[in-house]
């Protein structure tokens, strides 16, 4: 039976559940990789080094004010921190972890008897097999990747929403970054190219001949 | 047809008034006097702006430059306006409404085609229905019919519905005809006769197949007139498709027997029988085939009997051929041959349950 | 016996003549001799919108009146149908959709007439005479090839009835505003090929164009919004964009008429950028068209397309081909002989405008490339292949993202040079109040994984920066004193407009995020008196009821959902029964929670062995997915808001009165 369900069945609310477990793990206290970070940050921010790294920095640092502003921030960096200190050992392998897994897969497959639909919002039989067969090959310890190319090599490339990256899909995956890097290209040499700012300075004919018309019958 | 054209000329002398009249209300305007009065209304709002402080006074005097060059421009290309000759205006008019008819009577329209609004025809249909009943296509009887059947004579009257039902029944309205059938069965339950009628009308919202309720429908109508013919050839339909080929060939038989010799459906009763015939002789054949494959594999696995595909083969043909008492005994065979391998035993047992390609399917 | 459906084709024909008229008109008024005549293209615009809104008028008469004997009326009109989907059903087909297409088309070239008085006679005929070509074009296509009105000598007895899913307000209200918009940026197309064939663009014809951009840009958000709606809670799967090719085609003209929209503020306030912003108005244009080509070509299988035969794709593909290639080589043509604007440094409000439009241009290509790439590996080397969710999540989310980042920056910055450095501190506390609320949310909504958490908070802090940054600039031009409400109400509505149009963006962001990132959903089968859990609610099934619909039967169950032993609503989904075309539709039932949707689907109920049947029910949790549609509607109520900026009006309202004087 499908373990997602049943884990929603019991828990009273996923959210709540997860909460709760975050909780904790921030309370219990971060991982060392994490709380090493964490330190970093909080040293940064009130230690004379950092004085001195921002006096090198970009902004002007004049008055007090200022300071508390930037102090300010670097408190709310370290807030923003919290969840991810929270989370970062939280990836194990297990249960959470091959369901979110699992998830994130039924997103990336096409439903082959429906309209382009994933197989996590498809009810045909079709899609909840295909889910289960995902489901047996993550438990089977196969990686995202080998699970991707398993199931294109069964029902071929249209299964995947997200295509690979090949030589018949280089256009597809590079041309929207090459076009922005080229647009910003060609709007700098254009930018550098145009020397002359046109004059918005009426010439002296210029001028007469349009007091000449503002002046006719009024 | 005179109306047609009549209001297609007014449509069309319609639409060059309205050409003429624009033209005659919005005179021409002086290029250069509009060119004037938008660089003044420009430079007000430039003004306006540079007062309130959303632009600077630089960016305000590029927008007043650029406003006097284009109304410099402006001047450099005014020209006269030309003024249409009214002969010439007319010759276009008439061109443009004498293509327009030539393209619609030629090509697109079809004039003789008169408006067909459903409610007229409805109403055409009630006085064909009043002359002769019989005159009528059943989709039209049916909605002369469904229109009628909020009427007091109508609404609480059996034998009204029932007919209704009927005539849906042919329209190929068959979830009406079945809700017809039920209401008329409702208002009398103690008289109604049409159950066999209901149960073909469930029978077709069911996509021809007997259900529940189809069947409840046609046991009930047996049971007031054992010799319904209706009922028995569905029943048999029913039968012939579950693979009952006997019961099947019975509902029918009793079916050919309650009909007149000459009753059109007598020739669907023999199609039917006909296939009846054809599916058992065909299984009957199968049947045979399968029993002589059986033989040789089983005579095969005496001679080698340490084949565990084959035995697997030959549980899963006895399950198929529906022989429990052949499985027992080939059971025992196998399970004596692997005596001290019950390992295999099992897988073989296990293999011969699933259904030959099932092992890529299975529910959820 | 009445001829009004031959009245109707008849006024049809007279609208395609007078199109060609107008631009013969036009092209005749080039002829130095006759140079004047083209003012008559002005009447004559009138007339043959009037002609085709009478020709509109009639088939949507046909429909309500059942009258089968007109061959669309009989494939997509039933009898039994509701009037209000009667009426949509006039534009429920090929054909209707057509005709809407072109009533709407004849309209706006009849509006640059009568609301054009304050634009320069040889500009706005010129754009009359393009708008013309297109009208004809288009008319001549739908009279010929998918004539709406064509008929049936044998009336048949009954109507063919519509797909009962499209029998939905939103749906029926969709396309005419989709179409507004699609259509509303033929306009801007006219004006810019237009301007290029006088030679004039400056400052004031951005003036001119820009009312048209916007309000195309309006309509098509609303056009949009209301079908994501539509698929939403009609389609029954609990998703509101799925990527399809067909909301793919109006979702491109919707970018380029958004990259439109900021190019032409440059063009007007600061006369560069000319040529992008003329590209991108043919360009916009180009893509509504492919859009509706898309649609009609057959290639596409989708529940939105229609199922049309190639020839007309192909007939469509011409028109494309030709109108889009005869303003791009135009375009070719004269953008050599522009003279260079005003110029600006690289840290600049114009600068980041550029920024926005190139990362515009770039998502544009993504959608574009998503669309076509499988539909050409297919015909090229016969590969079928599917282009979903997660690459656009890939590609076109970090270009999005990056440009929703900008935008706060870009609000802040002054015209010609800017201060970035200024500007960065202006926003630190914006941003800062942004990282607390996108941590708030993560703490509360926040998933397993780190990688999901981090592209959740990025998301959530996107929306959360936008909504804070612009209302930072609300805070700077209005402040906290006394003075705040006389300020706040002496505000431009173009920059009341700009502010609510960021805040929608940015509340939209949060919707798609949040909903994107926790929706979570069960499927059960449930027997009556059976409660499941989910997301901290209970939903007990209580029981079962019937009900006769307009045009079908429905079957029902109730659900009390509960949380905290508190009724929170009663669901009340159904499966209807639709005997007219013999098929089954399943109704949602959204339990309005604030900002969450309780969204409850019901399938087929099989009969079980203990007696009583059991339903599969699809139970939602949707959370902010309110968001995601409220934040489109604030957006085009922005755009509302900077239509009714007085120095849009200036262009009919001021001129005019200059001009009484004048004259």
């Amino acid at each position: 039976m499908n373990r997602k369900r049943q884990d929603r069945v019991t828990s009273p609310s996923p959210f709540m559940g997860r909460g709760d477990h975050l909780r904790s793990r921030w309370w219990a206290g971060p991982t060392p990789v994490s709380q090493c970070l964490t330190v970093v940050i909080a040293a940064l921010a009130v230690s004379p080094a950092h004085r001195s790294l921002r006096s090198r920095s970009p902004l002007p640092m004049n008055g007090e004010g200022e300071r508390r502003s930037m102090s300010l921030l670097a408190v709310l960096f370290l807030l923003l921190l919290l969840p991810f200190t929270a989370h970062a050992d939280a990836a194990h392998a297990d249960a959470a972890h091959d369901e979110a897994r699992a998830k994130a897969l039924y997103r990336e497959v096409r439903c082959v008897a429906c309209q382009s639909q994933d197989i996590a919002d498809s009810d045909a039989a079709i899609a909840a097999d295909m889910r289960r067969e995902i489901r047996e090959e993550i438990a089977q310890g196969r990686s995202d990747a080998e699970i991707r190319a398993g199931l294109s090599a069964r029902y071929g490339d249209y299964v995947l929403f997200r295509p690979r990256f090949s030589l018949g899909n280089l256009l597809l995956w590079s041309l929207p970054p090459l076009i922005l890097v080229g647009g910003i290209a060609v709007f700098v040499a254009i930018s550098r190219r145009r020397g002359a700012a046109r004059d918005y300075v009426l010439s002296e004919a210029e001028e007469a001949r349009l007091r000449d018309i503002l002046k006719n019958d009024r | 047809m005179i109306g047609l054209v009549l209001t297609c000329v007014v449509i069309a002398a319609a639409l060059i008034a309205i050409v003429g009249l624009w033209h005659r209300r919005a005179p021409a305007i002086d290029a250069l006097a509009l060119a004037k009065a938008q660089y003044e209304g420009f430079v007000v709002d430039v003004e306006r702006r540079e007062g309130r402080g959303d632009i600077d006074a630089e960016l305000a005097n590029e927008e007043r430059v650029e406003a006097a060059r284009a109304l410099l421009k402006a001047e450099a290309a005014a020209t006269p306006a030309y003024s249409l000759k009214p002969a010439h205006a007319a010759i276009g008019a008439f061109a443009v409404a004498g293509i327009s008819f030539a393209l619609y009577a030629l090509y697109i329209g079809h004039p003789e085609l008169g408006d067909q609004p459903y409610e007229t025809r409805v109403v055409q249909w009630t006085d064909a229905a009043r002359r002769n009943i019989d005159s009528l296509p059943p989709e039209a009887l049916s909605a002369v019919l469904h229109r009628r059947a909020s009427e007091p004579d109508n609404v609480k009257n059996p034998d009204f519905w029932l007919f209704l039902g009927k005539v849906d029944m042919m329209a190929g309205r068959y979830y009406e005809a079945a809700k017809a059938f039920d209401t008329s069965m409702k208002l009398s339950p103690k008289t109604f006769t049409g159950w066999s009628d209901l149960g073909e009308a469930l029978y077709f919202v069911a996509g021809g197949s007997v259900g529940p309720d189809s069947q409840k429908a046609f046991d009930l109508a047996l049971a007031q007139d054992p010799k319904d013919a209706r009922a028995h050839y569905y029943l048999g339909r029913r039968d012939l498709d579950q693979g009952r080929y006997d019961s099947a060939r019975a509902h029918f038989v009793t079916a050919k027997a309650a009909l007149a010799v000459d009753d059109i459906r007598q020739n669907a009763i023999a199609e039917q029988l006909a296939a009846v015939e054809t599916a058992q002789s065909g299984e009957a054949a199968a049947r045979t085939r399968i029993a002589g494959m059986v033989a040789a594999l089983e005579a095969q696995l005496t001679e080698q009997p340490d084949n565990a595909d084959g035995w697997a083969r030959l549980l899963r043909s006895y399950d198929v051929m529906g022989d429990a008492a052949g499985k027992a005994r080939v059971l025992k065979e196998m399970q004596a041959h692997y005596r001290d391998r019950p390992q295999v035993a099992a897988d073989i047992v296990q293999k011969s349950k699933g259904a030959v390609g099932a092992e890529n399917t299975g529910g959820q | 016996m009445t001829f009004l459906n031959e009245i109707g084709v008849f006024a049809l024909v007279c609208a395609f003549v007078l199109s060609v008229a107008q631009v013969a008109l036009v092209a005749a008024g080039q002829w130095k001799r006759l140079s004047g005549i083209e003012r008559y293209s002005e009447g004559v615009s009138l007339a043959a919108a009037l002609s085709l809104i009478l020709s509109f008028a009639i088939l949507i008469a046909a429909f309500v009146r059942s009258d089968f004997s007109v061959v669309n009326v009989y494939e997509h009109s039933h009898t039994d149908k509701p009037l209000l989907y009667k009426i949509s059903g006039a534009w429920g087909s090929h054909e209707g959709s057509m005709l809407l297409w072109c009533v709407i088309m004849l309209s706006f070239g009849a509006l640059i007439t009568l609301l054009g008085r304050g634009l320069p006679d040889s500009l706005k005929h010129k754009a009359l005479g393009i708008q013309g070509l297109l009208g004809a074009a288009f008319v001549g296509f739908t009279l010929f090839s998918s004539n709406p009105l064509g008929r049936l000598a044998e009336a048949p007895l009954q109507g063919r009835s519509l797909n009962p899913a499209l029998q939905d307000p939103a749906l029926a209200f969709h396309p005419p505003m989709l179409y507004l918009g699609y259509v509303g940026l033929s306009v801007v197309f006219s004006f810019a090929v237009a301007a290029l064939i006088e030679g004039r663009l400056d400052r004031a014809w951005a003036r001119w164009v820009r009312p048209w951009v916007l309000a195309a840009w309006v309509c098509l958000t609303i056009g949009i919004t209301l079908g994501a709606y539509w698929a939403y809670y009609e389609l029954g799967w609990g998703g509101w964009w799925a990527w399809d090719p067909v909301e793919n085609a109006s979702f491109m003209p919707w970018l380029a008429a958004t990259a439109l929209l900021h190019s032409a503020i440059v063009m007007e306030k600061r006369d560069a950028l000319k040529a992008w912003t003329v590209f991108l108005a043919i360009l916009a244009f180009t893509f509504s068209m492919m859009g509706a080509f898309l649609v009609r070509s057959g290639l596409l299988t989708s529940v939105h397309a229609f199922a049309v035969d190639p020839q007309r794709g192909i007939l469509l593909l011409t028109i494309l081909f030709v109108t889009a290639g005869l303003g791009f080589a135009l375009f070719a043509l004269r953008v050599p002989e522009l003279k260079p604007g005003g110029l600006f440094a690289a840290v600049s409000r114009e600068a980041s405008l550029v920024l926005n439009n190139l990362l515009l241009s770039a998502a544009l290509l993504s959608v574009f490339l998503g669309t076509l790439y499988p539909l050409l590996m297919q015909a090229l080397v016969d590969k079928a292949m599917s282009v979903g969710g997660p690459y656009y999540l890939a590609v076109f989310g970090p270009i999005m993202l990056a440009a929703i980042a900008i935008i706060p920056i870009s609000q802040l910055m002054s015209w010609k040079r800017s201060d970035l450095k200024g500007v960065v501190q202006r926003l630190g506390l914006a941003f800062g109040v942004a990282c607390l609320s996108a941590a708030i949310g993560s703490l509360f909504y926040g998933g397993a994984g780190v990688w999901k958490q981090v592209t959740f908070f990025v998301g959530l802090l996107a929306g959360f920066w936008l909504i804070w940054g612009s209302l930072r600039l609300l805070m700077e031009r209005v402040g906290f004193g006394a003075a705040a409400w006389r300020k706040f109400t002496a505000l431009p509505l173009a920059t009341h407009g700009m502010i609510l149009a960021h805040v929608g963006l940015g509340i939209f962001v949060l919707g798609a995020v949040v909903e994107g990132h926790s929706r979570i959903s069960i499927q059960q089968g449930m027997q009556v008196g059976d409660t499941v859990r989910l997301a901290g609610y209970e939903m007990t099934f209580t029981g079962t009821y019937r009900q006769d619909g307009a045009n079908y039967d429905a079957q029902g169950g109730i659900f009390v959902i509960e949380k905290n032993g508190r009724q929170v609503c009663e669901a009340r989904p159904q499966r209807r029964f639709y005997p007219a075309s013999g098929s089954m539709q399943s109704k949602v039932w959204l339990c309005f929670e604030p900002l969450n949707d309780l969204y409850v689907v019901l399938s087929q109920p099989q009969e079980s062995v203990g007696g009583k049947p059991v339903w599969q029910v699809r139970w939602f949790y949707n959370p902010w997915v309110r968001l995601i549609f409220l934040g489109p509607v604030l957006m085009a109520l922005g755009g509302v808001l900077s239509l009714f900026d007085r120095r849009l009006r200036l262009g009919v309202a001021t001129k005019a009165r200059k001009l009484k004087e004048a004259v």
